[in-house]
């Protein structure tokens, strides 16, 4: 009887484990993506409608010369003045222009700083609000990927990409859940990179090292290198060695004659003992050059740091020394190595600062205090060279920190539309999530959009989408009752017929995304409820078998009075309690298994041979967090279904007669 | 009059009809102890389940206290006013006895505490020694019941019946699982504290001996009662 009633428990318990686990995961994993969208794309957007842009207020710069006659964006105008037009100076405003909309006091109503000043008051209320303008543009990017070749020297190819440019918003709070930290292969490429500057004529990247010294150093004043590692077979400085230690090593010969060593390796000719006493070298006991190669096929990992005397002088890489610190297969390899044959392994990279760096990092960087009004920074070094950002995607195809390239759009001039170059560097990478533009879509500094959008003649774009205010929230959920808030002050202050509200959930791009999240988690919110049923339905073989162990003890109770109501409360109190019980035994499980699911994961991982899950649609883990939706349903459900099961052998019981069993007895 | 059952019939439709009892009638005033006796498959139990309305009948109607029974108030019924006695004596056996005796205090929602210091216990808990005290049973108290012989047993459960102070004592073959030693102590408890208490009682019986120990004697044949 135990037995059974343990067996309902822990199916019941598995069930509910189960739900929630996948509830709480497919929740955390939404509310990643809803992130990722709307860390990018802001949870609401408020854009200027067609009626903004064919009223008086917005027109009036193409025909004043303090607008240079040209429109200015929703910056320009929260910092310009609301009616830049000069009746004496400018040119007549047109008959067939609309009637400028004037205040009570005659001056020009002005929806931008009205709407901005609505989004303020909205912050001061709400402290987790945050705005910012955005523009969205485009262009041709043209990069020139420098490599360094396999037999020295370097290659160059072009990557040309047909881009999409949006204001990088360095007011949002979640960009920088967005990016990643420049990796490894970023700063070794960095490095490289020193040794090239832009020819004067083409603008291109040439193999220039005349300023190597001031690029790495100004690079080694952000970067600590805390490790190198050998890349490809190294050679093995002879002071690296240990001394008047005997050195496992092979030896490759030429006639008689040693021509160079391996260190730790199983295959190549002789075998035998090197050993090193001060600058001699010993094979097998016998003096040999000590100018003899000797070499690593093993990757070796050197705990190093900078001579930084080495980078006073230092013409190119190669210069670079370091102390270091390793073991090749229990070798201790200790002593001075140069650049050479060697890459970054580890290092601490500076990406945030308290105080803006008087030498910008070429990587994107925070200022500020770290959480409170930090701002992403995205380096800029002179009018020549303008970071931007771009989507994963090119990271991968092995485009790095650093690389130059310039952004080409077509602008009219007098006699016909010319090119216009831009020159631009990679800065950092950021995580497009869902957006459909995807890789397509690079950052840069709100006033290169703004100035490819005004000098560009080609209207690539709807203006009612590509330009307006982003607002970002804690609580993306909250968007839809924020919007609302917005449009009813945007209509109190008489400006809703210049601004629309848009929420994450109408972006055309999330749309789908968000509905199949939905109809996933319904479906198996449903088949979950199936299954629970089935478990509960254990309870009800459990009651009934235990109503026929206890006939007699129910025959007696009811002899000695007890009602058939009190008898069936019984019973159906003892399902909903198994019920209970298995529910919080379940949602126990459960938050183990979220707490640890990390382990498991590996644990999954290793067993399969590889990932798991997708690091692209899970994220790089897994949620943690218990869904407050799967506990309510599992807790409400779970006890419900196991007294509905209860009441069946409950109904059987009080049903029983008393006397049919008294007298069997 | 403590229970005035009037034209009860029973019977069994399947597979055939089968009348066991037919029209009877009977009366037990307080303080009268009544046997029925009768051979075995006469119907005596049915009989006693009936008058106990552990068991409806086909026709007839039984009133107990001027009440009349109905399924509405059966358990109220069995809880204040009856008192059972069985022939298997029926304890609760993975419950001590004294629980066993408690029990029909505990189904009547009563407070059942037992005595700490400073308080002597529920008036339930009290009775409930006293009766068990009564039956030589005070020293077995909280044993579990499926300790006791059986003839301890048909104590625990006399003190059982009592516990509610019934007007009604309703017993069937209490009796027919001891030796006759044992038998005639029990008979001589349940007459004894039926008659100490005014207590109206009966007992289905087949020992004409025991039977011979109540002030009426009834037997049941052909359905009828004589």
């Amino acid at each position: 009887m135990t037995l059974i009633a343990l067996m309902s428990i822990g199916v019941i318990s598995l069930v509910v484990w189960l739900i929630v686990l996948f509830l709480s995961v497919t929740e955390g994993i939404e509310k990643t993506w809803l992130q990722k969208l709307t860390s990018l794309n802001a949870p609401l957007r408020l854009t200027p409608t067609q009626n903004y842009y064919s009223s008086y207020y917005y027109l009036a710069d193409s025909i004043s010369e303090s607008s240079h006659y040209t429109s200015r964006s929703l910056k320009e105008k929260l910092l310009g003045p609301t009616d830049p037009h000069n009746e004496t100076t400018d040119e007549a405003i047109p008959s067939y222009w609309p009637k400028p909309e004037r205040n009570p006091d005659g001056s020009l109503s002005d929806p931008v700083k009205i709407a901005a000043s609505i989004l303020s008051d909205l912050k001061k209320e709400q402290a987790d609000i945050a705005y910012q303008d955005f523009e969205m543009s485009g262009g041709v990017l043209k990069l020139q990927l420098v490599r360094p070749a396999a037999g020295g020297g370097e290659t160059h190819s072009f990557l040309t990409q047909a881009s999409y440019l949006a204001s990088f918003a360095d007011q949002s709070p979640y960009m920088k859940e967005l990016i990643s930290p420049p990796s490894m292969k970023d700063l070794n490429h960095l490095f490289f990179l020193c040794h090239y500057a832009p020819e004067t004529k083409t603008q291109e990247l040439g193999f220039n090292p005349s300023s190597f010294q001031k690029k790495a150093s100004d690079l080694l004043s952000q970067i600590e290198i805390k490790t190198l590692k050998t890349t490809g077979v190294f050679r093995v400085p002879l002071t690296l060695l240990p001394e008047n230690i005997p050195i496992p090593a092979g030896a490759t010969l030429k006639g008689k004659d040693v021509v160079r060593f391996m260190l730790a390796t199983t295959e190549r000719g002789e075998k035998g003992l090197l050993k090193r006493v001060g600058y001699d070298l010993f094979w097998n006991g016998k003096a040999v050059y000590s100018t003899l190669p000797i070499y690593s096929e093993q990757e070796v990992s050197f705990q190093a740091q900078l001579i930084q005397s080495s980078l006073a002088t230092a013409q190119r890489l190669d210069d670079l020394r370091f102390d270091v610190q390793g073991s090749l297969n229990n070798i201790p390899l200790k002593g001075e190595i140069n650049w050479i044959g060697v890459e970054i392994g580890a290092a601490d990279v500076k990406t945030h600062f308290a105080e803006p760096p008087k030498s910008a990092p070429p990587w994107i960087y925070g200022v500020g205090i770290h959480g409170i009004g930090q701002k992403l920074v995205l380096p800029i070094f002179s009018s020549q060279e303008r970071g931007i950002m771009l989507s994963r995607q090119f990271q991968d195809n092995g485009v790095r920190i650093g690389d130059r390239g310039y952004i080409a759009y077509p602008a009219a001039t007098a006699g016909a539309l010319q090119e216009q170059r831009l020159s631009v560097f990679v800065a950092g990478f950021y995580d497009p999530g869902v957006l459909a533009v995807g890789n397509k879509c690079l950052l840069a500094p709100a006033n290169v959009v703004h100035l490819i959008n005004t000098t560009s003649q080609v209207e690539h774009f709807d203006k009612t989408t590509s330009a307006g205010f982003a607002v970002w929230i804690k609580e993306i959920k909250q968007a839809p009752a924020l919007a609302k808030k917005l449009q009813d002050r945007l209509k109190a202050a008489g400006i809703d017929q210049y601004w629309k509200v848009t929420t994450y959930q109408e972006y055309d791009f999330a749309k789908d995304l968000l509905q199949q999240f939905q109809s996933d988690r319904y479906l198996f919110t449903l088949i979950g409820l199936v299954i629970l049923l089935v478990a509960c339905s254990n309870i009800i073989s459990f009651l009934v078998i235990l109503v026929n162990d206890k006939k007699q003890e129910i025959g007696i109770l009811q002899a000695l009075g007890a009602s058939r109501k009190s008898i069936a409360m019984i019973f159906g109190g003892l399902g909903a309690a198994l019920g209970v019980l298995s529910s919080f035994v379940g949602v126990g499980a459960a938050l183990l298994t979220l707490k640890n699911l990390d382990t498991l994961v590996q644990f999954l991982s290793f067993l399969q041979g590889r990932d798991a899950f997708n690091a692209v649609f899970f994220g790089s883990s897994l949620p943690h967090d218990l869904s407050f939706q799967a506990l309510l349903f599992v807790l409400v459900i779970t006890p419900i279904l196991s007294l509905i099961a209860g009441l069946i052998p409950a109904l059987k019981a009080c049903r029983l007669s008393p006397s049919a069993i008294l007298r069997s007895e | 009059m403590i229970l005035k059952a009037q034209n009860i019939s029973k019977k069994f439709k399947t597979p055939v009809e089968v009348t066991i009892l037919n029209h009877i009638s009977l009366e037990v005033n307080a303080g009268e102890t009544v046997a029925i006796m009768g051979k075995s498959g006469e119907g005596k139990t049915t009989l006693l389940h009936i008058l106990g309305t552990l068991e409806p009948a086909t026709e007839g109607s039984i009133e107990i206290c001027g009440t009349v029974a109905s399924a509405s108030n059966w358990h109220a019924l069995r809880n204040q006013k009856i008192g059972f006695i069985f022939q298997a004596y029926n304890l609760l056996e993975d419950y001590t006895v004294l629980e066993n005796v408690l029990m029909p205090a505990k189904i009547g929602n009563q407070d059942t505490r037992p005595g700490s210091p400073g308080f002597p216990g529920s008036a339930a808990y009290q009775r409930a020694l006293e009766l068990l005290e009564e039956v030589g049973l005070a020293h077995r108290a909280h044993f579990p019941a499926k300790l006791l012989s059986g003839g301890e047993k048909q104590r625990a459960a006399i003190s059982r019946a009592f516990l509610n102070d019934p007007a009604l004592i309703l017993a069937d073959e209490p009796s027919g699982n001891l030796d006759h030693a044992h038998s005639t102590i029990i008979y001589h408890l349940l007459l004894g504290a039926a008659q100490k208490r005014g207590k109206a009682v009966v007992v289905v019986t087949h020992d004409r001996e025991l039977a011979a120990l109540c002030q009426k004697t009834y037997f049941l044949m052909d359905g009828g009662l004589k």
